[in-house]
């Protein structure tokens, strides 16, 4: 496939939750493109809908989130058109999804042996007897201790790092073109973070793989990302190279974010939070969903629907006000 | 000042094997070992013999690697599991020998409180976010009126940020943030002495953990609050606390006033932690990465260092001989052989 084509492209998407307590407007217009080869981020605080948009690309949405508008193509398939049957050989097998908490993914009563075995079977990737070996092969890969005897042991016997772990190493097991991590490495100690990313990193180079990775350490983004998307209350607020991003953000949201992550050094004093929290996601939204919170809030924000410029090249941000 | 938390010579082994962790494997080993019958059933060392203090007010930072047994160490800090050995004083009292199954009916389950480290399976699904934080008051704070603990709980939920139009909803209808904030609420409802939080901000981005951070520092000033701070953000480690211990399988490696262990750490281990920290120099970050695999933890050698062949400083000496403790000043320790020297 040549690289003009993005393996994952997600267009002015938007979807929504109906709940007895009301519509939630989880996601408004969300575009995002993925190209082969390439680790894209996905920043923003909890709730922003970072999940949410992976998962309606993998086709897993929660029943009650219906997608009200745009398009998802991944590898060429319209996943929102797409039958179910497509879609489980989609997954798994083009795509792959590290999900947020490891150890409710895990089947609790099954050993991680058994489960990794169980996904390469599936996929074909190992016959019956040489299963273990491929499975300790697995575990290697990712760097389990005493794989062996790991083997034969239960979730609940793994620390949180580990079962983290054998998620990634289930995802991987298949080659996908496709990787989706949702904080893949929340929960890890940053020797292991770092060998695993640079785990993620090294092969998505060599198999010219296309990386998510949603995350909230933004530090982290930085060190392993091409591109960076921010996200806010279900919009997307800029997008760019990290480089660009973090050398020059340009949505006040941005620079907030990187004003209010510790770097090392300083005091809690120099960390700000930032003001107030995301809005309720139900009833009557602005057209920027961060002028309630935003100091440089003046009428024009409130004018009309938000565009994305392009303040440099390949740099966007949808602000009436950029920075 | 005697220390509000005193550990010692703590452990925690799983026997491993045929069906696994069963307390009767343990009892077979024990049995085993005493009557010198061949020995059996493998060890998990998970905790290997802990040593350590924490006074009123101070907050001690906890970290290590993945699956190095913090989790398993707080779980015998808070009664939640028996210790295979060692002893615990809270407060000059040793409850370390009080079971963890009657620790409940105990005066200091109020005052030692843990947050646990994944706010998504922590929380019951069954219970809102009120009845969470409402429950450890109901049982243990003698409140007089329903009127009375709907303020309580909307006071705590206030202190830390959570909407309390989202005191009704369940785990499931709450972002993953918004559960932790439940979680944090909850164990600061009694306001403990201790507050063990295992991995407390993981789940939470950084505009709230910087709020969350703000109110421990504060609730620590005002109520003279102590902290357990386990945490694989080192960056936050050296904001909030005043001391850190490493550990590596199941033992602690050095020890020493956080400001010591980021600009100076001496061993080994500590050093290719400080330079994993994200967001630094990457030449710098990269010289230090580690390789290869953590030893097994199981039936570890104790006459070798559990770090060999991880170690750019190890040597033979380091498989026949147990490292030993060196300590530059009264405060700052480390247990190796051939710690880094400073430059
Ligand atoms: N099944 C659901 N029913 C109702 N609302 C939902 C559902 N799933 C998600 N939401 C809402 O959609 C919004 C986006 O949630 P999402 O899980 O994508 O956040 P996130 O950015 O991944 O946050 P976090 O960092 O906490 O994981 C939130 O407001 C959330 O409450
Ligand atoms: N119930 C159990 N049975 C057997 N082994 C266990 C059990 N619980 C934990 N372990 C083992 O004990 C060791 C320490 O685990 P622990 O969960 O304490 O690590 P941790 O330092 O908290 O890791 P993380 O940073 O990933 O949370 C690991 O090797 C783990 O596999
Ligand atoms: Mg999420
Ligand atoms: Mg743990």
């Amino acid at each position: 496939m040549s690289n003009s084509v993005p393996i994952l492209d997600i267009k002015n998407l938007s979807v929504e939750f109906r709940t007895r307590s009301g519509v939630v407007k989880a996601l408004e217009n969300v575009s995002l493109e993925v190209f082969r080869g390439e680790i894209v981020g996905i920043v923003g605080e909890s709730g922003s809908g970072k999940s949410v948009s992976a998962l309606t690309a993998m086709g897993i949405l929660d029943p009650a989130g219906h997608v009200t508008a745009g398009s998802i193509s991944l590898g060429g398939l319209d996943v929102l058109g797409a039958s179910e049957a497509v879609l489980q050989t989609m997954r798994g097998q083009q795509a792959s999804m590290i999900f947020q908490s490891p150890r409710t993914a895990l089947n609790p009563i099954r050993t991680v042996g058994n489960q990794i075995g169980d996904v390469l079977h599936r996929h074909n990737m190992a016959d019956r007897q040489h299963l273990r070996e491929m499975v300790i092969r697995t575990l290697k890969t990712v760097r389990i201790p005493d794989p062996e005897r790991r083997f034969d042991a239960y979730p609940f016997e793994l620390s949180g790092g580990m079962c983290q772990r054998i998620m990634i190493a289930m995802a991987l097991a298949c080659s996908p073109e496709l990787l989706i991590a949702d904080e893949p490495t929340t929960g890890l100690d940053v020797t292991t973070q770092a060998a695993i990313m640079d785990l993620i990193r090294d092969l998505s180079r060599e198999r010219n793989m296309a990386t998510v990775l949603i995350t909230h350490d933004l530090s982290m983004a930085a060190d392993y990302c091409d591109k960076i998307i921010v996200m806010h209350a279900g919009h997307v607020v800029e997008s760019g190279s990290s480089h660009d991003l973090f050398t020059s953000p340009r949505h006040p949201y941005t620079a907030k974010l990187m004003k209010a992550t510790p770097n090392g050094g300083g005091s809690l004093d120099d960390i700000a939070s930032i003001h107030g929290g995301l809005p309720d996601l139900r009833g009557l939204l602005p057209p920027c969903r961060f002028s309630g919170r935003c100091e440089r809030h003046e009428a024009i924000c409130d004018s009309g629907p938000l565009d994305a410029k392009e303040v440099s090249p390949n740099h966007f941000v949808n602000c009436q006000r950029p920075l | 000042m005697t220390a509000l938390l005193k550990v010692s010579d703590l452990k925690k082994y799983y026997a491993l094997g045929g069906k696994g962790l069963s307390d009767n494997a343990m009892v077979s080993w024990v049995r085993n070992r005493f009557t010198n019958a061949p020995k059996e059933t493998q060890m998990l060392h998970a905790v290997d013999g802990v040593n350590f203090e924490i006074s009123k007010g101070e907050s001690l930072g906890l970290v290590g690697e993945s699956g190095c047994g913090k989790s398993t160490l707080v779980a015998m800090l808070a009664r939640l599991s028996d210790s295979t050995s060692g002893s615990i004083n809270f407060a000059d009292k040793d409850i370390g020998s009080v079971p963890a199954k009657q620790f409940h009916a105990e005066p200091e389950r109020s005052e030692l409180q843990i947050v646990f480290q994944d706010p998504h399976e922590s929380l019951n699904p069954r219970f809102t976010a009120f009845d969470t934080i409402a429950e450890p008051l109901r049982r243990l704070a003698n409140l007089s009126s329903k009127a009375e603990l709907r303020a309580r709980v909307e006071a705590v939920a206030t202190q830390v940020d959570l909407p309390l139009q989202l005191l009704g909803r369940f785990p499931h209808q709450l972002s993953g943030g918004q559960k932790a904030r439940v979680n944090i609420a909850r164990a600061i409802a009694l306001s403990p002495k201790l507050l063990i939080l295992d991995e407390p901000t993981s789940a939470l981005d950084v505009s709230v953990q910087a709020v969350i951070l703000k109110l421990l520092v504060r609730l620590k000033q005002e109520l003279g609050m102590s902290y357990l701070f386990v945490s694989h953000d080192l960056n936050v480690v050296r904001l909030l606390c005043d001391r850190v211990i490493v550990m590596y399988l199941g033992q602690i490696i050095e020890e020493g006033p956080a400001e010591e262990i980021f600009t100076n750490p001496l061993h080994p281990y500590t050093r290719a932690l400080i330079s994993a920290i994200p967001g630094q120099n990457k030449e710098d970050a990269s010289k230090y990465r580690l390789e290869g695999d953590p030893l097994s933890p199981v039936d570890p050698d104790p006459e070798a260092c559990r770090f060999y062949g991880r170690c750019p400083n190890g040597t033979d000496l380091c498989t026949r001989a147990a490292p030993v403790k060196i300590s530059p000043n009264p405060d700052h320790y480390a247990v190796c052989h051939f710690p880094v020297l400073s430059e």
